[in-house]
């Protein structure tokens, strides 16, 4: 199972990851044409700013999500092995319920048609081979798509090389 | 187990679709385009509008019979549909004209009446400023999707409209603007006037909920309290409105990874 998952310590708020989703999200998928689309073509990553920090938000494709349960016609779904919560927005009934229970403030409306927009993996472009569009486009790799078992690995060994710094004295040689 | 196939032709074309599947489901699957006002994907068919006419033949039983297109269900082998026949295509400008003549000002029929073809339509329009068609998308979405069944339909024959029961706000109503995103000719209208919640078609005045920490009124308490009830969730989850709420899950993002002794990102 992959996910979009973030290095904040690189992230510049440069915002390129929010302007390659919205152009992969529009018609004519090419920023100079997808700026002129009506309706404007939204974007479904939120660089948000903490204490200066930008921190790019976007869905959790949570395991019990909320979002989902509540949808009353079922246009929300997780499903097949990857669990991604996708969209159907054909049985969107407007009714936004996705986007009043998501613990992460994730889905969005786009206020011009109601239409709600939320993080779809990029799975057009997964299909192609491709990696989602933020993650392509950002520029420092803040932005990685990884399978979550490597991320939990990765956190496993910085953790143990921290405990070892923070342990092993440096020797008198300076190590 | 798979599912039982048919063959059926739409337009001289052949295609198989499962069986039981409505002849505007498969029209559609095949890139047919059939105009329609009252179907939504997500609710029972209903076939009041009568725009989705079509032409069904089954082959050596000579004519052709006229169905809705949207409730006709394909349950045989061989059925030859021709979504735009003569004759389909002949009712349906009658059904527009039709609905010209009670909403004569409704955009959305005057763009397909100009695409069937109607410089003038034969009838007289009686009121100028009607604009529901009758096609129940919003008693539908309130009753089968939403639960609230706050709207219905009185009155029979030209009397025919919707509305709340004895024409009083109804109580039901819980603001959550579903029949105005769903309405093709936007009736409906919802408005966020700071505290309340209005939807003027139905008398529904509510009182909206401020978020606790930037102070905005983002949903009715009476639509929060069913979404909280509906999913079980521990009361201040939605104390916040969405925006607050990413804030705050960004906050926690940066707050825990300081607390973790892994953590790059320990400044302070
Ligand atoms: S108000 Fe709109 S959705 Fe409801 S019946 Fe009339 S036209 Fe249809
Ligand atoms: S769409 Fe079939 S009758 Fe309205």
């Amino acid at each position: 199972m992959k996910r979009i998952i973030c290095d904040i310590e690189k992230c510049l708020g440069c915002k390129a990851c929010q302007i390659a989703c919205a152009v992969e999200h529009s018609v004519s998928k090419d920023l100079v044409q997808a700026i002129e689309e009506v309706p404007r073509p939204g974007y479904r990553v939120m660089v948000e700013y903490v204490e200066q920090m930008p921190i790019p938000m976007q869905c959790r494709h949570c395991d019990d999500a909320p979002c989902v349960r509540v949808c009353p016609t079922h246009c929300l779904t997780k499903e097949g092995d990857e669990g991604i919560v996708l969209a159907d927005r054909d049985k969107c009934i407007g009714c936004l319920w996705c986007v009043l229970v998501c613990p992460f403030g994730a889905v969005r409306m786009r206020k011009s048609d109601r239409v709600v927009l939320k993080c779809d993996l990029c799975v057009d472009r997964q299909s192609q081979g491709l990696q989602p569009a933020c993650v392509a486009a950002c520029p420092t790799h803040a932005l990685q798509f990884k399978p979550v078992d490597d991320v939990a690995k990765d956190k496993r060994l910085s953790a143990a090389r921290e405990l070892l710094a923070s342990t092993v004295k440096p020797t008198a040689s300076g190590g | 187990m798979g599912e039982t196939m048919v063959t059926t032709k739409i337009n001289g074309r052949e295609t198989r679709v499962p069986i039981d599947t409505t002849a505007l489901e498969a029209a559609r699957s095949i890139g047919v385009e059939i105009p329609t006002l009252c179907y939504h994907p997500a609710l029972v068919p209903y076939g009041a509008c009568r725009l989705c006419l079509v032409e069904v033949k089954r082959p050596g039983h000579g004519g052709g019979r006229i169905v809705t297109s949207c409730t006709f269900h394909i349950r045989e082998e061989g059925l030859e549909i021709d979504t735009h026949s003569e004759r389909a295509q002949r009712d349906r400008k009658l059904v527009v004209e039709l609905l010209l003549a009670r909403c004569p000002n409704v955009e959305l029929l005057q763009r397909l009446g100009k695409d069937l073809g109607i410089d003038k339509p034969r009838f007289t329009a009686q009121k100028q400023d009607e604009n529901c068609i009758l096609c129940g998308l919003c008693v539908r979405v309130c009753e089968e999707l939403i639960g609230q069944s706050a709207i219905s339909f009185t009155g029979r024959g030209p009397g025919r409209e919707v509305s709340t029961p004895f024409l009083e706000p109804s109580e039901a109503c819980i603001g959550c603007g579903a029949c105005a995103f769903v309405c093709p000719t936007h009736a409906i209208e919802v408005q966020d006037l700071l505290q309340l919640r209005k939807l003027d078609k139905w008398g529904t005045s509510l009182q909206q909920r401020p978020c606790v920490r930037c102070g905005k009124f983002f949903a009715p308490e009476v639509e929060l309290e069913k979404l909280s009830d509906r999913l079980e969730l521990v009361k201040n989850w939605l104390q916040l409105c969405p925006e607050c709420r990413r804030e705050v899950a960004a906050t926690d993002w940066i707050v825990g990874l300081r607390a973790s002794p892994a953590s790059p990102v320990r400044r302070g």
